[in-house]
């Protein structure tokens, strides 16, 4: 009761408000101290993440409103909502948050191999993380499916197919599951409940895990250096951490709006079974040319194969050094890694589609 | 500040809803152009043996489709025609023809809304929003500093 009475007798109604909240739930104890690198934009990507998946679900449940979840019904209710007006933005600005919140969430990841943030006792954390981004690539991919022109007409066929090569573990995702509901309308309950929820709880359990073990320490200098610094370090106030998430998330929803004034997101005619001629979107255009070389089994191998590689990577790489100038050989093979994806994806856009429709 | 960026977020997420209530509906797929109906009729005919209904219903769907740019219409007529004549090698070699460009058939995005006055607004609000948060980001740096040297 004492505070109540101390927060009400404060000045302007922002501070009368914040004390009101505080006194409730406890506000306050978000300011416990905090690195200050932390502040840093490189250690500022995962908030953004978060918060531009906040900003998704917010649209999505807009976009709930208006889409048919049936495949009689899918490609006329987007292009009816892409008509004009501020559902086409709306969706736009779903689109492109979409974008945002995958570059950023590699650029998180990205930061954490360079700064070997992953290293004992912090491997929950880079687990949840995985984790977490093979979530956020099944959200594209079951958002690419929901629009149901030819593009998610292709992406829902390589689906099936690569769910009959699975065979039991497959089943989920087949068309035999059940007769009563159709694949589409639950990829539709995927992408709204299933995948968002998982998310939601796992990003719970990822950022308890970073608030327990603490954010990692600038890595620069030897192992003891590092530890040197990280005790001798100035300390912040968590909510200075928090505003600067806000207000990077702020710019996040700047650009979206920016990009969907800017270039309205379109949708292309409606599907036809068995044929193949379009691209998937840029995200997974790094697959298209290993599809073509290696078949089906790629688009089941390769990632399988760089999420289990993600996977290991803190069982692996167990030395204590986090430099990266001092870990030359893990910082060239990400390198290759990276440099490998961003020609695979230049060349995937670059290969002539037509000779992909006569193979099928 | 607070308070605008509080009003900038409500107006950024609730203008769409209000919105939408004066929209009106199109009967017509805008997205069903010729071009891409061509395509695919294309695609068909490459892809599965015959016989080629659902390609001859692709090209009857094509010549009525409202939106006919980027294909030669004569060769698509013409392909119509071999097709409804069941000369299947005639009507490829028509519509390989129908594209510009030497051998990009592909289909990607063939609708996109125009930019009206909806985008102007969500441009200006994305502005807005950009500005507000570079001016946030700046006090913040400024007090952490003053934080830290405390």
């Amino acid at each position: 009761m004492a505070t109540i009475e101390r927060a009400g007798s404060r000045g302007g109604i922002v501070q009368r408000v914040g004390g009101w909240l505080d006194s409730r739930f406890g506000i306050s104890a978000l300011a416990y101290p905090v690195p200050r690198h932390a502040n840093a934009l490189a250690y500022t990507l995962g908030g953004v993440t978060m918060g531009s998946f906040v900003l998704l679900v917010a649209t999505g449940i807009y976009l709930a409103q208006v889409y048919d979840p049936t495949p009689a019904g899918a490609h006329a209710s987007i292009v009816e909502l892409s008509g004009g007006g501020f559902g086409a933005v709306l969706r736009s600005l779903h689109f492109w948050l979409s974008g945002i919140f995958i570059v950023t969430l590699t650029l998180h990841l990205l930061r954490t191999f360079a700064t070997a943030a992953y290293k004992a006792p912090r491997e929950g954390i880079w687990l949840t993380g995985v984790a977490l981004f093979t979530l956020g690539g099944g959200l594209l991919f079951t958002g690419t499916i929901l629009k149901w022109d030819q593009e998610a007409f292709e992406a829902f066929g390589h689906n099936i197919e690569i769910a009959e090569l699975l065979g039991v573990f497959g089943f989920l995702f087949s068309p035999e599951f059940t007769d009563s509901v159709s694949l589409l309308t639950r990829t539709y309950v995927a992408h709204v409940s299933i995948l968002p929820l998982l998310l939601a709880g796992l990003v719970g359990v990822h950022v308890l895990l970073v608030k327990r073990l603490r954010i990692s320490p600038a890595p620069f200098g030897t192992p003891e250096e590092a530890e040197r610094r990280e005790r001798e370090e100035p300390r912040l106030p968590f909510t200075t951490h928090l505003a600067r998430l806000l207000y990077w998330t702020l710019v996040a929803l700047g650009i979206a709006l920016v990009l969907a004034a800017l270039r309205p997101t379109g949708i292309g005619p409606e599907g036809v079974e068995g044929i193949e001629i379009t691209k998937p979107p840029w995200y997974f255009l790094w697959l298209y040319p290993l599809e073509n070389w290696f078949g089906l089994r790629a688009l089941v191998v390769m990632p399988a194969l760089l999420l289990a590689g993600l996977a290991a990577l803190p069982f692996v790489d167990r030395s204590r050094e986090r430099d990266p100038r001092r870990r030359r050989a893990w910082m060239a093979f990400g390198s290759a890694v990276l440099v490998l994806w961003i020609f695979l994806t230049i060349y995937g856009f670059n290969t002539i589609p037509v000779s992909h429709v006569g193979e099928m | 500040m607070r308070w605008v960026l509080l009003l900038l977020l409500a107006l950024a997420l609730a203008a769409p809803a209000v919105a939408w209530a004066t929209e009106g509906h199109d009967e017509e797929n805008k997205a069903q152009t010729a071009q891409a109906l061509a395509v695919q009729a294309l695609a068909l005919i490459l892809a599965h043996p015959p016989p080629h209904d659902e390609a001859i219903e692709k090209l009857d769907e094509a010549l009525a489709a409202d939106v006919k740019g980027e294909i030669d219409l004569r060769a698509l007529r013409a392909a119509h025609a071999a097709m409804h004549d069941e000369d299947v090698v005639a009507a490829r070699r028509f519509l390989e023809r129908a594209f510009p460009g030497e051998s990009a058939h592909i289909v990607g995005v063939t609708f996109r809304p125009a930019i009206g006055s909806a985008q102007a607004i969500a441009g200006i609000i994305g502005a807005a929003a950009l500005v507000l948060a570079g001016l946030g980001l700046a006090r913040r740096r400024a007090a952490d500093r003053e934080h830290a040297l405390n």
